[in-house]
């Protein structure tokens, strides 16, 4: 059953997402959006090798040409982060969720968005920008979870 | 952004361009009053061809930089002897009466290079040190930089006298070149400073992990 696992302390430059335990690079966009309903959107947009740009569903579709790398994190580094893992097979029934290395369970939704910022274009005006991370950045991550007497919660994951 | 970037660069330029001392540079060329050959005194001596002026006018060059007082001749109304204002001898007597009693009053008998006509009033100072360096042509291309204080002095002020002698007086200082080159080297040094500021804010914001080690990017 594939595994997609994501570490993150909460920000795009720290976060670090691994197919299968290997980490994935040149990421663009990473849409996951699980619902106890049966809901059951997963979207990866990458670059591949061939420098085109994928968009797949990782829980069914074949990755073509994806970029791997080595892990970027060290050890002690990863212990800062904290690290969601979803292992699924694109149903939500067969769906099991782990965090921080504990399954999760009274699990209602998972919503995770997360964009990489637009690289910046070279002109005389960039020359100027203090290299701040630009507009169309999105990191947003969120699980909602079902507790006694049916009050659901929702909470940041990273 | 590209546009303000552009409007930026465009302003610079324009202001560069706006110092240049393109009035002294072309006079430098060819109206340089001593040195030289004595054919090249007078830019257009011909006597033969053209038509014939009017009798009475006299070939008069406007000096390059007026004084606040000074209105060249090609401003007055009419030429005449009779009626009007002897705008020549008013100048002269203003210019004397700003100036003061020069200390020395140069002539061709003091320097021979210098024509018979000519009258350089010498008042010891640095202005007029500058006179004697352009009307002799001894000048430097570092004169027409903003590096030397020649840059911010006017060419020197020449009178044509009623007599046909013509009395130089020394340059005056220009304020509004002084203020326009402290606009335009305070704007360079404002752009290259924030730049390099922004550019070690950008390789820091780069070098403190960035997204070296993120799957994103």
């Amino acid at each position: 059953m594939p595994s997609l696992t994501i570490e993150s302390n909460g920000t795009i430059e720290m976060t670090a997402v691994y197919f299968n335990g290997q980490q994935i690079a040149g990421l663009t966009e990473l849409f996951l959006n699980l619902h106890e309903d049966g809901t059951f959107d997963s979207v990866l947009v990458y670059k591949g090798l061939d420098g085109k740009e994928y968009t797949k569903n990782p829980f069914i579709d074949y990755l073509d040409s994806i970029n791997y790398r080595e892990p970027a994190f060290s050890e002690w580094e990863a212990r800062q982060l904290k690290s969601l893992v979803i292992e699924s097979d694109g149903e939500i029934e067969n769906t099991t969720v782990y965090y921080n290395g504990e399954i999760l369970d009274g699990l209602v939704n998972i919503f995770i968005h997360i964009k990489a910022p637009k690289k910046n274009k070279t002109s005389i005006a960039s020359l100027f920008n203090k290299g701040e991370i630009s507009e169309g950045a999105v990191f947003r991550a969120t699980f909602t979870f079902r507790y006694q007497n049916d009050v659901l919660k929702t909470e940041e994951i990273f | 952004m590209k546009i303000k970037g552009w409007l930026i660069l465009t302003l610079i330029i324009s202001l560069l361009i706006g110092l240049l001392p393109l009035d002294e540079l072309s006079a430098r060329k060819g109206g340089k009053s001593f040195g030289g050959s004595r054919g090249s005194f007078r830019t257009s001596p011909k006597s033969f061809g053209g038509t014939k002026s009017p009798i009475g006018t006299r070939s008069y060059d406007a000096p390059m930089t007026s004084p606040k007082n000074f209105t060249p001749r090609s401003q007055q109304t009419t030429p005449r002897s009779f009626g009007g204002s002897v705008s020549s001898n008013v100048n002269k007597f203003n210019l004397q009466s700003k100036y003061g009693i020069p200390r020395k009053q140069i002539t061709s008998r003091e320097m021979s290079n210098l024509p018979p006509n000519v009258v350089v009033n010498d008042y010891g100072n640095f202005a007029s040190g500058l006179m004697m360096g352009y009307l002799l042509g001894h000048t430097s291309w570092l004169w027409f930089t903003p590096f030397h204080p020649a840059f911010y002095y006017s060419q020197p002020i020449k009178v044509e006298n009623p007599d046909g002698t013509i009395s130089y007086y020394p340059p005056t200082f220009d304020f509004g070149k002084l203020l326009m080159t402290l606009i335009v080297l305070g704007s360079l040094g404002f752009i290259l400073y924030t730049y390099f500021k922004n550019k070690k804010l950008r390789l820091m914001h780069r070098s403190s992990d960035g997204f070296s080690k993120s799957s994103f990017g």
